[in-house]
């Protein structure tokens, strides 16, 4: 059931919240011993009492159960980014998404499962167990959000809040069969989100279907005075007959399949060359470990956290994933750093380009299918599809099609757009 | 504290004061300049990195004057502040916290040029409204960079001084760290590029930190705060509310009034005695009178909170012009008014201050001066001539001090001539 269903059905007396979190507790016993979805849990006896009160249609996420990252802060909860480094930290405020998705009504369960410090493709670098994936516990959930989607997909929460910096939310999701929503950079304030790479860290939405996560959208956007990058959506002009670009790749039939499919319905559909190159990913990589080494640094030893000595903390306290990113942004000068932002630039440019012809981009999402558990993939090789989209800044939504999922980038601001072909697909393909 | 999760925000008021900062010392506003992280690792500095700017600061090529001579300004960027490093550990409330340093071309030569730059950047900012100026709570210090070499040669290795919040403590911590220098390239030994704070109690300046090795501050673009956009009519309406500055009202003060350099410094020093004298000179146009009245009675009191009128002042600075009080007589009353309240007038009828100009009365005291002083007037015919103050005093206390000294002096002459021509 959507959130609106559930709403309805609340409404009507049909249903009630704590039965609601009740079907949440149930798949949390069940499945979290083998999934290791979780990090840390609310107190279910407090979430049982506010489940319990009368039902209020005024607040969007009335009763609605839900996770977070564990690299948002939280006040009720530790925050620990899945790292030693901060294992024990409670932090003094909550995340903004904290507080506008609490203030709504939403139930927070828990904090979820992640790689450590954002930083990997499988959620097997936590400083805690790897997550699985639902849908098939052999394989990996995908990462850095592994937790969120698995949370999701499995019924423990009906929806998650995540981070992507480079495909974090999107790959994990298109891995356990949900949606992921990175929305426009600067659409979602981003105060209390631990950073990772700061000019492409983007908030965004794990759910089960198109029409919750555009009511979460709605509840999380809009400017907080806190984070000084998040700005009010400007209008967007919703095309009313979409040109749709393709791009397909060695073993995306499925997305030629699709785009026929759409064809027949009759949006407009352009096959374009595909502009992804592994010098787009390469740059990514570089920036983002640059940035990392930069938001890292205030982990000392000294006020939070894991305390002593400067380099024995962070020896000790970092996984062996996070020293390599340290290290290899460490590595880099300034002048490649620069080099880098013009290769940024260049992606930009290639996007606004295909955006001056066409109002949405449909392509692949996950470059590498799920893979089993101890398989060693990096990011360079998984995020191929993802990254851009945080390079430039630009939305991107992923849903579940066939055997993997399908990505739809579009224009600043375009996530209604990207929302409703979105909704499209998936009664298409569930019919 | 760098909590994870945490942003920065440029707060408006900080822009606002930049921009006028920045107009008052006549510097140029770029109209579009950006936040770069500087890294390195120092327990005040919470997040590993301090936001300044570095690559384009907001102003630029501004100037002051000291001592008549240009000093230039080459930048002034805002960024914000390490935690203050204490005894017994680090207090981070000040962390974060906005600033905006001004840097000053190598122009300096001594310690006291340094100081009155230090001043007069000082006194213009405080009148612009930028700043308290109390540098006892923090609102502004100062850093000095010194280096010595010979004439002729390139310049020196230069150290810095940080943390210096009196112009007194510029001035002597520049003459300690000469001195430390000196000895140490005197001795042949070549100055260390280092950090140093000046200790007050032993007068020294210490050496702090090791600059030797250029560190890597890989500066990198803030981008959690965005681009410094600001528009012409931004900083012309701060311009057209811009006070006027201490240089043009020194200007303009001594256009109207009749004062020397250092005079003006000092009244402008102290609004409120600028004011009394301003509106006093509106009934008196005798402007030394006045301003000596100002700096001789009501300076000692520090009168920030005393009420005096300035038509009582200026009554009393005419009335000493007009021979009618002498100069200390004058100081007398003024000190009885403020402290009584009353009316001058009555007060210098009840305490008999009044000058006396009368001739007759002046020779008579003169004649019993003479009279009771024998040996004095003996000793100044004999050829010793400075005993002529303590018989003008003598004659002086007659009347209990209130005769018209200089025809006392005139008469006493006289008489004393009379006699040694006998």
């Amino acid at each position: 059931m959507t959130i609106a269903q559930l709403h309805s059905a609340f409404n009507s007396k049909q249903k009630t919240k704590q039965e609601v979190l009740s079907e949440c507790f149930r798949a949390i016993d069940a499945q979290e011993g083998c999934l290791n979805a979780f990090i840390s849990f609310a107190d279910r006896q407090a979430l049982w009492q506010k489940a319990g009160t009368p039902f209020r249609s005024d607040l969007p996420l009335d009763g609605i159960p839900f996770s977070l990252k564990d690299n948002f802060m939280t006040q009720t909860m530790r925050s620990t980014c899945a790292s030693l480094m901060l294992d024990a930290f409670v932090p003094p405020y909550d995340a903004t998404v904290c507080e506008r998705l609490e203030k709504a009504g939403a139930l927070l369960i828990g904090k979820t499962n992640m790689d450590s410090f954002a930083m990997g493709v499988a959620t097997d670098t936590s400083h805690y167990k790897a997550t699985r994936n639902p849908l098939n516990p052999s394989l990996s959930a995908g990462g850095s959000s592994g937790g969120s989607a698995a949370a999701v997909k499995s019924g423990m929460c009906l929806f998650s809040i995540a981070s992507d910096t480079g495909g974090s939310a999107r790959q994990p999701a298109a891995y356990c069969g949900a949606i992921a929503m990175k929305p426009t950079y600067g659409r979602i304030s981003r105060f209390g989100l631990t950073a990772f790479a700061n000019s492409l860290d983007t908030v965004s939405i794990i759910t089960n279907n198109v029409a919750d996560s555009l009511l979460i959208l709605r509840c999380l956007s809009g400017v907080d005075g806190r984070d000084m990058t998040c700005v009010d959506a400007p209008p967007y002009q919703m095309p009313t007959k979409p040109r749709i670009a393709y791009m397909t790749h060695t073993f995306s039939d499925e997305l030629e399949w699709l785009a026929q499919r759409l064809g027949d319905d009759g949006f407009q559909l352009t096959k374009v060359p595909s502009f992804f190159t592994t010098d787009w990913m390469d740059a990514y990589n570089d920036i983002s470990a640059y940035e990392a080494t930069s938001n890292l640094a205030r982990f000392d030893g000294t006020r939070f956290g894991l305390r002593g000595p400067i380099d024995e903390v962070r020896n000790r306290g970092f996984e062996p994933s996070v020293k390599k990113r340290l290290a290899h942004g460490a590595s880099l000068c300034t002048a490649q750093y620069r080099a880098a932002l013009c290769v940024r630039q260049q992606i930009a440019d290639n996007f606004h380009a295909l955006f001056d012809r066409f109002d949405l981009l449909l392509c692949p999402a996950n470059k590498v299918p799920a893979f089993t558990l101890g398989t060693e993939y990096t990011s360079l090789e998984c995020d191929f599809f993802l990254a851009p989209a945080n390079m430039a800044g630009l939305p991107a939504l992923v849903i579940p099609y066939q055997t993997g999922g399908i990505q739809l980038i579009g224009p600043k601001w375009s996530e209604d757009l990207l929302y409703q072909i979105g909704h499209w697909i998936g009664e298409r393909e569930s019919a | 504290m760098g909590f994870p999760g945490t942003m920065p925000y440029l707060n408006a008021s900080v822009v606002q004061k930049a921009i006028t900062a920045g107009l008052a010392l006549d510097a140029s506003i770029n109209l579009q300049s950006h936040f770069d992280r500087k890294h390195y690792f120092y327990p005040d500095l919470p997040k590993g990195y301090q936001i300044t700017q570095y690559e384009v600061p907001y102003c630029e090529n501004g100037s002051v004057a000291v001592n008549g001579r240009r000093i230039d300004i080459t930048r002034i960027h805002i960024e914000e502040d390490a935690a203050k490093t204490l005894q017994e550990g680090i207090d981070y409330n000040r962390a974060g916290v906005p600033l905006i340093e001004i840097v000053t071309a190598a122009q300096l030569y001594s310690g006291d040029e340094a100081a009155k730059c230090f001043e007069k950047i000082h006194s213009i900012l405080v009148c612009a409204g930028v700043t308290t100026g109390r540098m006892n709570e923090g609102a502004m210090r100062c850093d000095v960079n010194l280096s010595l070499h010979q004439s002729g040669m390139s310049l020196g290795t230069r150290t810095e001084i940080k943390n210096l919040n009196s112009f007194q403590a510029v001035k002597r911590a520049v003459a300690a760290e000469r001195k430390r220098q000196m000895i140490i390239l005197e001795s042949g030994n070549r100055v260390k590029q280092q950090t140093c704070r000046y200790d007050e109690k032993s007068n020294r300046t210490i050496p702090v930190r090791d600059k030797e090795t250029a560190t890597d501050y890989r500066f990198m673009r803030e981008c959690d705060i965005p681009d410094l956009v600001l528009t012409q009519k931004d900083i012309q309406s701060i311009r057209i509310q811009l006070p006027p500055l201490p240089d043009a009202k020194k200007a303009s003060l001594q256009e109207h009034f009749d004062l020397s350099d250092e005079q003006c410094d000092v009244l402008l020093c102290r609004n409120w005695a600028l004011s009394l004298f301003q509106n006093a000179s509106t009934f008196c146009n005798h402007h030394q009178t006045l301003y000596h009245l100002i700096t001789g009675v009501l300076f000692r009191i520090e009168a920030d909170d005393v009420t005096i009128n300035p038509q009582d002042l200026a009554l009393i600075a005419t009335w000493i012009v007009q021979d009618k009080l002498s100069t200390s007589k004058g100081r007398e009353l003024l000190t009885l008014v403020i402290q009584s309240g009353e009316a001058p007038q009555q007060l210098a009828n009840d305490y008999s201050l009044w000058q006396i100009n009368d001739d007759r009365r002046l020779r008579d005291s003169v004649t019993k001066a003479i009279t009771q002083n024998e040996k004095m007037v003996s000793d100044y015919l004999n050829g010793k001539m400075k005993v002529f103050p303590a018989l003008v005093g003598a004659a002086m206390k007659q009347l209990s001090g209130c005769g018209n000294a200089q025809k006392i002096k005139c008469f006493m002459q006289e008489e004393l001539y009379k006699l040694s021509i006998k």
